[in-house]
């Protein structure tokens, strides 16, 4: 059966991807979180991943509201981004052969496990997947699989879908017939508004320290309880990015992370968690 | 109220790799909304555009910054200030379509 052996999630705030490769930057922040990717893109080493499940979210780029999945798994032979108006900002671009036999096997697996994963054939990853992905796997010698997710477009599925799909995703990948060492890498983002009155960076460093507390340490009853639409939206109009880290939350079954932290800047703060199951699980 | 459409528009018209709808949009505003499920006030908050007009509706906010410099052809920071002068102090209205 395949083994999960490494989980990560990180910020795919494209504002850090310019300046994590300036060599004139002084901002002790922005300089954590390019040292905070170099670390991530080691911790997966040292997992040896066979593939790679890829969890992020379209920014209607190509996903729209007249057929809006709430999860929907990328099985086209070939996964490739951005957009060419994200490279403008410094988005990198990024290109791996999909997994196509594992992504059929996490949309008929969710079948089995309560899950009607939507697909597509066709598909590109934007900033979400590529930045994660170029900065942590930069060989991009590696198959991947991509779940996108819905936090943009309401209705959105609340934290406990989040993390009921997490963990469908963890008993389908711990029955999927192969011996493959699976990694995931997922972006999502703290406080943060898109096209929202209150700008660039952080809205509300609280909830940043909170939110991200909550997922380190592996605190369920809170993360359903309390992470709901309307707490997001009070932090900023684009904060319902953070349910990805729920999803992680149900797939690494509650566990608290191995590593995590959250990292403040002058622009939007950015979390790093690992869970480091190959070498036993979180703390 | 067309929500959907409004943002339908305006998805047209940014976030997409065909030129040929942008120039439409640029020279034949008209046609590009014919066949639209709009009101009159969305149709003009659209053609002007009235930015404030189609962030108190609930036009995805993401979309609204891209869809200002299709006609707008200042800087982005320039434009982003601009942007964010006209919707400071109109809330955070619901964009559920």
């Amino acid at each position: 059966m395949a083994q999960l052996v490494e989980v990560i999630g990180v910020t795919h705030n494209p504002m850090y991807c310019r300046r994590i490769i300036d060599p004139n930057e002084t901002n002790p922040g922005v300089l954590r979180v390019r040292d905070g990717f170099a670390e991530m893109r080691q911790t997966l080493a040292e997992a040896r991943p066979d593939v790679l499940i890829s969890i992020g979210n379209d920014h209607l780029n190509q996903l729209f509201m007249d057929n809006m999945p709430a999860f929907m798994v990328g099985k086209a032979p070939v996964a490739a981004g951005s957009f060419t108006w994200e490279y403008a900002n410094g988005v990198p671009p990024y290109q791996a052969s999909v997994d196509v036999p594992l992504a059929k096997g996490i949309i008929t697996g969710g079948y089995d496990n309560g899950v009607d994963f939507s697909y597509s054939d066709e598909f590109r990853f934007d900033h979400s997947f590529t930045i994660p992905l170029a900065y942590i796997r930069p060989e991009a010698d590696l198959s991947v699989v991509p779940i996108f997710c819905n936090v943009m477009c309401p209705p959105i599925p609340p934290a406990k879908r989040f993390f009921q799909v997490g963990q469908a995703l963890r008993k389908i990948i711990a029955e999927y017939p192969s011996d493959a060492r699976v990694g995931v890498l997922c972006s999502g983002h703290l406080s943060v508004e898109l096209g929202g009155p209150r700008g660039m960076g952080s809205t509300d460093p609280e909830f940043d320290d909170w939110g991200t507390e909550i997922v380190g340490t592996g605190d369920v009853d809170r993360a359903l309880r309390e992470l709901t639409y309307d707490r997001f939206w009070q932090a900023g109009n684009y904060t319902a990015g953070f349910l990805t880290f729920v999803l992680l939350m149900g797939l690494v079954d509650g566990r608290p992370a191995s590593h995590w932290e959250v990292v403040h800047s002058d622009t939007n703060s950015a979390p790093f968690f690992t869970w480091d199951l190959h070498q036993g699980g979180g703390k | 109220m067309s929500l959907y459409y409004v943002n339908k528009v305006v998805k047209l018209i940014v976030h997409t790799e065909d030129t040929v709808a942008r120039r439409r949009w640029l020279e034949r505003p008209e046609e590009v909304l014919e066949g639209m499920d709009l009101t009159p006030e969305e149709r003009r908050a659209l053609l002007l555009p009235d930015i404030a007009a189609l962030y108190s509706m609930g036009a995805h906010p993401a979309l609204l910054p891209p869809f200002m410099a299709v006609k707008d052809k200042e800087g982005p920071a320039t434009l982003m200030a601009r942007y964010l002068n006209i919707v400071s102090g109109l809330g955070h209205p619901s964009i559920a379509t």
